[in-house]
């Protein structure tokens, strides 16, 4: 994660529709986030990735929806050796801009705010990181795991998961 | 679920004329038979859950819907998914970047293997900013147009089945083998082709490939009308179809609906147009869309689309020109440097993508597949609550679900 400090907005010409969106969205970002805002970056496949505290999570998706931004692409997380990072992606059907969102989760404090309110298929994506790296979305409708049983014990891509079954795993390399 | 609203079965009962006794499998030992007035249903039951799968030809795989019917109509839907997770996110995470191209095709969509593997090199080449050399996008255009038409002969054929028309499963069926076998030559499997690499394709066409390809194609394109009149054109079908699971512009946005779904609607969105990958933005295709979203225009998309596929391919085939179709210099274990990086691209079943996590390593830190079929599942209750229980198995039938790609 290589975030480099805001810049100034008149920095770079606006060049095409896209471009131009993607000022106004900085600028809108930058005026309505303030401080919450810690960072932001063109990310190598031209993505604006937005960065904030976890506390800041939900006023920025919030933010994110209401610039027009309606096409869920997905929910994840990456289980990094001293935090979480949960990456919220969408674009917009309209500017075609992608906008990526990331926050930083600590190991010891689970519990993000849901936004199934926001964007519809956000629920089953919230179940998912839920069921795979146990993340508590507070004021999820229907919590529960997806793809593993039940039942199961553990959440599997956690990087510090032991498989509670007797499966070896070979060093490849 | 109770067994309180069958109706009495006149074999099971004790007044009932069954057959005699000891003559039949249906014969009961009198202690064992419930008197007749148990079967009546309470008066106050409005509806009922019905179980469907996950083992149910109408789901398309091992997808459980737990039904709540009134009546015949579905009141409420849950639906169960995971029973194949196979955990390809965790997986890859111990894997080179060369050898998850074996999993992308197998682990999900593989009616669609070519388009899996197309979207995690997309991922992987802009991760490592690798150029893919022209005749190897050229080629990747073909074959994946290829299969969008295998995949979308699949889905009509198998809504045929569903609704009751097996000859036009079959002549679907017929089509496609013709054309898998046209990947067959080039790639040597015919449903996981692993055909593509880090930076291009691993085999050239064979001599004469893309003579058989342009033959075969319009072989195809040639046979549409003659299934149009069998299945698209039947009374039958437009009465089992039209006005069947209707959704609008602003319902479809909401629900995040994608591909033929949201094409059916009348939104007119392809990536390969308005976000383009690869060499797409070139070629002179349409978008066929729908009016009113129902089973009827989605079912009529993807069967359109097929002609736009076979449009794309001749085109191809015109422009291919003769290189390289590996780029040079793509390391045998790849170490990019620390980043992120996603790639989407229009599958024959909506928006597929792949996010791609590197710490530096040999191995991929994480790896996140946004899979169509899932976004697609998760939309069902919203397509079907309101509809008869027939109706839903031709609903799955049109969101065209790949359990693959569901659970990977």
């Amino acid at each position: 994660m290589s975030a480099v400090p805001v810049p100034g907005i008149g920095s770079k010409p606006a060049v095409g529709a896209r471009e131009e969106a993607r000022h106004a969205f900085v600028a809108a970002a930058r005026d309505r986030l303030g401080a919450a805002l810690v960072g932001y970056h063109d990310s190598r496949d031209g993505a604006v990735c937005l960065i904030t505290p976890a506390s800041g999570y939900r006023a920025a998706a919030e933010f994110i929806r209401s610039q027009g931004i309606d096409r869920f692409d997905f929910l994840t997380c990456v289980d990094w050796p001293a935090h979480f990072t949960l990456t919220l992606q969408a674009y917009s059907f309209e500017t075609k801009l992608v906008t990526r969102l990331s926050i930083r989760i600590p190991r010891d404090d689970f519990a993000v705010p849901t936004i199934t309110d926001l964007w519809f298929l956000a629920d089953w994506e919230e179940r998912e990181v839920f069921d795979l790296f146990g993340l508590n979305f507070a004021g999820h409708p229907d919590l529960k795991r997806i793809l593993n049983p039940e039942t199961w014990v553990g959440h599997p891509l956690r990087k510090d998961y032991a498989d509670h079954v007797d499966i070896k795993r070979p060093e490849y390399f | 679920m109770t067994r309180d609203h069958l109706p009495p079965d006149p074999a099971r009962t004790a007044t009932g004329a069954g057959p005699p006794a000891g003559t039949g499998p249906a014969s009961i030992a009198p202690e064992h038979l419930i008197p007749e007035g148990e079967y009546a249903a309470p008066e106050d039951v409005q509806d009922f859950l019905i179980n469907i799968g996950p083992h149910h030809p109408g789901t398309h795989g091992v997808m459980r819907m737990v039904t709540r019917l009134d009546g015949e109509k579905v009141a409420g839907l849950d639906v169960r998914i995971g029973y194949m997770h196979r955990s390809l996110e965790k997986i890859v995470e111990n894997r080179s970047y060369h050898q998850v191209i074996a999993f992308t095709d197998r682990t999900t969509d593989y009616l669609a293997a070519m388009h899996n593997d197309w979207v995690y090199c997309l991922a992987a080449e802009k991760l490592m900013g690798i150029e893919v050399p022209e005749r190897a996008e050229h080629l990747r255009v073909i074959t994946g147009e290829i299969n969008r038409i295998t995949s979308h002969l699949m889905s009509v054929g198998a809504l045929g089945l569903d609704s009751g028309a097996t000859s036009y499963f079959l002549w679907c069926f017929n089509a496609r083998e013709r054309l898998v076998q046209l990947l067959e030559e080039i790639s040597g499997a015919r449903l996981t082709y692993v055909y593509l690499r880090l930076g291009g394709v691993i085999y050239d066409a064979p001599p004469g490939w893309t003579d058989r390809v342009r033959e075969g194609v319009r072989g195809v394109i040639d046979e549409l009308p003659s299934y149009r009149t069998l299945f698209h054109d039947n009374y039958i079908w437009h009465e089992r179809s039209k006005g069947i699971s209707t959704l609008s512009h602003d319902e479809a946005m909401r629900i995040g609906a994608q591909g033929p779904v949201l094409r059916s609607t009348g939104i007119r969105w392809d990536l390969r147009r308005d976000m383009p990958y690869s060499i797409y933005d070139r070629f002179d295709f349409d978008i066929p869309v729908g009016t009113t979203g129902d089973v009827y225009d989605r079912t009529e998309v993807r069967f359109q689309e097929i002609v736009e596929s076979a449009k794309i391919i001749h085109q191809a085939i015109e422009d291919m020109p003769a290189g390289p179709i590996l780029a040079k210099r793509v390391p045998r274990l790849p170490t990019p440097d620390p980043g992120e990086a996603y790639a989407r691209l229009e599958s024959p079943r909506g928006e597929i993508g792949c996010y791609l996590v590197s710490d530096g390593g040999m191995k991929p830190y994480r790896m996140k597949w946004r899979g169509a079929s899932f976004h697609n599942v998760a939309m069902l209750p919203a397509l079907s609550v309101g509809y008869t229980l027939s109706d839903l198995i031709n609903i799955v039938g049109t969101i065209d679900p790949v359990m693959g790609d569901v659970d990977r």
